[in-house]
């Protein structure tokens, strides 16, 4: 087995370098080697051999917020550590322990497209054609149709969502992990699920298909 | 047959009885939630008028009930009843001197829409007239809103926010007086509000001729 070739051969070499906290650090960056030594996410590679178990899957969100909207970093982070905890957490019947984890890639800035309104879908195609990947605004009165009390709004799939600020770091959590699902593809769905058009805090469950799209 | 008819005219009077009270505990409940695309139409218009616009209104008027007021204020807009248009205005119009919270000023910002709602459901002079002459900013002056938006510097920024949203307002009322409103609107070439918020202009006329031709339920039936 490969990872026992690696535990004997190379870690033990390593141990004897003094590199055991340096070599782990390096086995989880790299590729499959070419003689069959694995690491995070070469479990993808066609090597038989390779059998160590996924690592998470990282999931960069650029965050971007309009001018007068408010949101710093640290609010994103806990927006992001409750996204990913709502997806990595099986909660039983339908649900699966999806293995993502949502990080904030670089830190928090503003744009002054629009007024900080999304009322047409020239509006929102104004600003998912921004740069980032989560854009916060003030209010969203279009989604594909004119409404109100609309939290978030993504092109199915798609590059980027835009948000509006929640009441509950939890509900954030859930709206941002769903307008990312959306960008991936996912559709509502009935249940207690995070794909489900309306917002509650049971709503934390992804089935495998669903968790495969956030893997992706 | 004398005592069928007794049991069933006592059986209709209780299922009205329990239809009753519970569209007015539902309605609370529906409020409450959180909508990831917007207050779901289809579901607001199930709700019986007799019943939940008193309650409604009633939270509406409940400081404890703010975070909930813009989906109230819509849900009310979405049932359609004319008892609630003054209210509706009245509860945009007043307060004065004060910073709103989020949750407050949102839902200010959701009468003139679910003044539009409660168009689409029928005529109503005074919620098209409101509308009408909300879509140009200059209307909030007269009014002499007093209270302060948190999302903008200043009481310009504020009324171009809510001409804009009865805009979207004349848009989902489907209503033809509605339309003309729109038509005028975007062909005047005065004004520089409404030269800025052209685009949105116009894709609130084709919004209302969607509208117009196959009503809400399937507007949003997609």
């Amino acid at each position: 087995m490969k990872w026992g070739k690696l535990s004997g051969c190379l870690v033990g070499i390593m141990f004897a370098l003094g590199f055991v906290e340096q070599a782990h650090a390096t086995l989880d960056g790299a590729e499959c080697w070419d003689d069959g030594l694995c690491r995070i996410n070469g479990c993808t590679t066609p090597d038989p051999d390779c059998d160590l178990p996924p690592l998470p899957r990282l999931i960069n969100i650029e965050p971007r917020r309009y001018t007068t909207a408010t949101l710093s970093n640290a609010d994103v982070d806990d927006i992001l550590e409750s996204a990913s905890n709502t997806l990595q957490t099986n909660n039983g019947s339908g649900d699966v322990s999806c293995d993502v984890i949502f990080q904030r890639d670089g830190s928090v800035t503003t744009f002054s497209t629009g007024d900080g309104s999304v009322d047409s879908q020239a509006e929102f195609d104004a600003l998912i054609a921004l740069a980032g990947d989560a854009k916060v605004v003030n209010q969203i009165n279009w989604c594909g149709v004119i409404a109100f009390g609309i939290v978030g709004c993504a092109p199915v799939p798609g590059s980027s969502f835009v948000a509006v600020r929640g009441s509950t770091t939890h509900q954030e959590g859930i709206i941002w992990a769903h307008e990312h699902g959306h960008t991936q593809g996912l559709p509502h769905r009935t249940g207690d699920v995070v794909m489900k058009s309306s917002l509650a805090g049971r709503n934390t469950r992804v089935n495998s298909t669903e968790c495969n799209a956030y893997r992706n | 047959m004398k005592p069928l008819h007794r049991f069933t005219g006592l059986l209709a009077a209780v299922l009205m009885t329990t239809t009753a009270f519970a569209s007015a505990s539902n309605v609370q409940s529906f409020v409450r939630q959180t909508f990831h695309h917007g207050v779901p139409y289809e579901e607001a218009i199930r709700f019986d008028a007799a019943s939940s616009v008193p309650e409604l209104l009633g939270m509406l008027s409940d400081p404890n009930e703010q975070q909930y007021w813009a989906n109230i204020v819509i849900t009310l807009g979405m049932i359609g009843d004319e008892s609630a248009i003054e209210p509706l205005i009245r509860f945009l119009e007043k307060d004065s001197g004060e910073r709103l919270s989020r949750s407050h000023y949102l839902a200010k910002t959701a009468v003139p829409m679910a003044l539009g709602y409660a168009l689409h459901k029928g005529e109503k002079g005074r919620a098209l007239s409101y509308l009408i002459e909300s879509a140009k900013p200059g209307a909030w002056a007269k009014r002499k809103l007093g209270w302060i938006s948190p999302d903008h510097n200043n009481a310009r920024g504020r009324d171009e926010q809510l001409s804009k949203m009865a805009i979207l307002g004349l848009a989902v009322s489907g209503n033809a007086s509605g339309k003309n409103a729109l038509v005028e609107l975007s062909t005047s070439s005065q004004d520089s509000f409404l030269n800025r918020v052209r685009p949105v202009i116009t894709e609130a006329l084709q919004e209302h001729d969607k509208i117009s031709s196959q009503g809400l339920v399937r507007y949003y039936a997609r």
